[in-house]
């Protein structure tokens, strides 16, 4: 009966946007409604407790916020100029096929943006670039949703794999090598079902040897990259070296014209400067140290005492996540937009009151997912708080005793879906997983890897992802269309980690 | 209450501008009042929250 009335607001979350088609907003409104009742009913959540959880959620909203908003702007920005449409046009010279099309941007530079970015920004960018190359907008959704998954363990700069290390007390050298090798394993066939989603199977004949030895590439030099310390970069060097792979591949790819036209350099440039900005504004905070001390200097952090359930579920005292405000991904890419828009109209692209469209724009589209992720991440953490999450997980792994190697992927999927990132999901679900494995005898770093691979592969199912690219795309009102399409992939994506954990504890033992 | 609803379900932008308020304004003062004590003021401040969720479901299209 616990274990039903923990997973009831995922559940309907579920049931409400795959099955009846609602939006996240509702959706998320109706899951945080029906986690509060359950938490003040059933597991004893007195009103101390909720008002931290919701302090608390708001605190992580805004971390995952200010990266959307600034994206969206950066995204508007770019778009106003009219540069997505000439990177859009462009395109076609590099290849007209368009399976080609949409594994050169729907994975390989949407690995490369996961990299260096990440929170849904992979999605947010490039859907609407597919969407200008003709694909069709759920398929615009999905591609760079599913071409993205396998690099978010070691992308967003790092933060997902930090947050495995801090939650479970385990150093990085001990943990990087498993998910390292199951995340490359698993990106070649992300690369497959990108093909899929673009032209069915068809197209996955087509490119499977294309697929194969862009997914090697990419999945060797991100565990390299990972496994010799720097971790923090494994993705984005990855991107990089797919970027360069991808062109004497695409010469092999040119579709049906074997004449693509004669490409704009110039206009190219300046169209792809806006993204240049971006990485480059980035290095910059992270290579030069007396840059990012100045940065530092303005910090949010909220500290939170002890509270506990009158059932008797305790969560610790503990400060609370650490904003580094003018540091922050959001706040770079913000930077990055601004520059951009200088960039961009001193080459006379904008038309008069550009960014009053390029603002009013931003806010209309953000408003809604806005709203939907406060209320999905307040009703996760009033979950945390209230001891559902934790009944959750040790129902699921009590109950599953020697097959937890298998479903330890699943709890870690479930904890993204629910958090709306890998990195949340490690933050809950880390320290359960490693206390388990060893009450299990297994090995902590297959155990873990397993955790942190599903649950980096299924956060681009999460609703707050999915929100995101569905607002780029036009596709605002029609998450459920998005994720039923998800689930399938993201489903055997997750069952692919399951069987190599299963493989992981079997060879490598106790 | 019928006009209510139907003028939220015309004006989606407003509304949204308003579940916004409520969902983001109450949990930075709920830190407040519960380091204060104050558990009448938590209970009117939760209110606003799931004021804010409830005008949300109203909403129907995007989101």
């Amino acid at each position: 009966m616990i274990f039903i009335l923990a997973i009831a607001p995922i559940a309907l979350i579920l049931f409400l946007m795959v099955g009846l088609r609602w939006g996240a907003a509702r959706a998320g409104g109706a899951g945080y409604l029906a986690a509060l009742a359950i938490a003040v009913i059933s597991f004893g959540a007195g009103p101390q407790l909720l008002a931290y959880a919701h302090t608390k959620a708001l605190l992580l909203s805004l971390d995952v916020l200010m990266i959307i908003w600034a994206a969206f702007f950066l995204y508007r920005v770019v778009d106003e100029a009219g540069a997505i449409r000439t990177i859009g046009l462009s395109l076609p010279h590099l290849t007209s096929d368009k399976g080609m099309q949409a594994l050169i941007i729907g994975w390989v530079f949407a690995t490369f943006l996961q990299g260096v970015g990440g929170f849904g920004v992979p999605v947010a960018v490039i859907a609407p670039i597919l969407g200008g190359l003709g694909f069709a907008p759920l398929a615009a959704v999905v591609i760079p949703s599913i071409g993205h998954g396998w690099a978010v363990t070691f992308g967003s700069l790092g933060s997902s794999f930090q947050a495995l290390i801090a939650s479970t007390g385990l150093p990085g050298e001990q943990l990087v090598h498993v998910p390292a090798l199951y995340l490359g394993i698993a990106g070649v066939f992300v690369g497959w079902m990108v093909a899929h989603a673009a032209g069915g199977f068809s197209a996955v004949r087509r490119l499977f040897w294309a697929v194969l030895v862009l997914g090697t590439v990419m999945g060797i030099t991100q565990y390299l990259v990972a496994a010799s310390g720097l971790w923090n970069i494994g993705a984005f060097i990855a991107g990089i070296a797919g970027l360069l792979a991808v062109i004497p591949l695409a010469r092999r790819y040119r579709g049906d014209r074997q004449d693509n036209g004669r490409l704009d350099g110039r206009a190219l440039l300046i169209a792809i400067s806006g993204y240049a900005v971006m990485v480059l504004v980035i290095l910059a905070v992270q290579l030069i140290p007396w840059l990012r001390g100045i940065l530092d200097r303005v910090v949010l952090q909220v500290d939170f005492p002890e509270v506990h359930t009158s059932l008797g579920f305790i969560t610790p005292a503990g400060a609370g996540r650490i904003i580094h405000l003018l540091r922050h991904t959001g706040a770079v890419l913000a930077y990055a937009a601004i520059l951009a828009y200088f960039i961009y109209r001193r080459a006379g692209l904008y038309q008069a009151s550009a960014m009053r469209r390029i603002l009013s724009g931003t806010v209309r589209r953000v408003l809604a997912p806005t709203v939907s992720i406060l209320s999905m991440v307040t009703m996760a953490a009033m979950m945390e708080h209230a001891g559902m999450t934790d009944a959750l997980a040790r129902r699921l792994a009590e109950g599953i005793g020697i097959l937890f190697p298998f479903f330890a992927p699943w709890i870690g999927a479930l904890g993204a879906f629910m958090t709306g990132s890998n990195t949340n999901s490690n933050v809950v679900f880390g320290a359960l997983q490693l206390r388990t494995a060893h009450l299990l005898g297994l090995s902590a770093a297959v155990i873990l890897a397993g955790q942190t691979a599903g649950a980096s592969l299924a956060s681009v199912m999460a609703p707050t992802k999915v929100v995101v690219g569905a607002s780029t795309a036009g596709m605002a009102g029609r998450e459920g269309d998005v994720m039923r399409r998800l689930l399938a992939y993201t489903g055997l994506l997750v069952l692919l980690i399951s069987l190599l954990t299963l493989i992981g504890v079997w060879v490598i033992g106790g | 209450m019928t006009g209510l609803l139907k003028w939220m379900r015309n004006h989606s932008f407003e509304t949204y501008l308003i579940a916004l308020f409520l969902v983001t304004a109450p949990p930075t003062l709920l830190y407040f009042a519960a380091r204060s004590g104050l558990e009448w003021l938590i209970y009117i401040l939760l209110g606003l929250v799931v004021l804010g969720n409830l005008i949300v479901l109203s909403v129907r299209g995007n989101g």
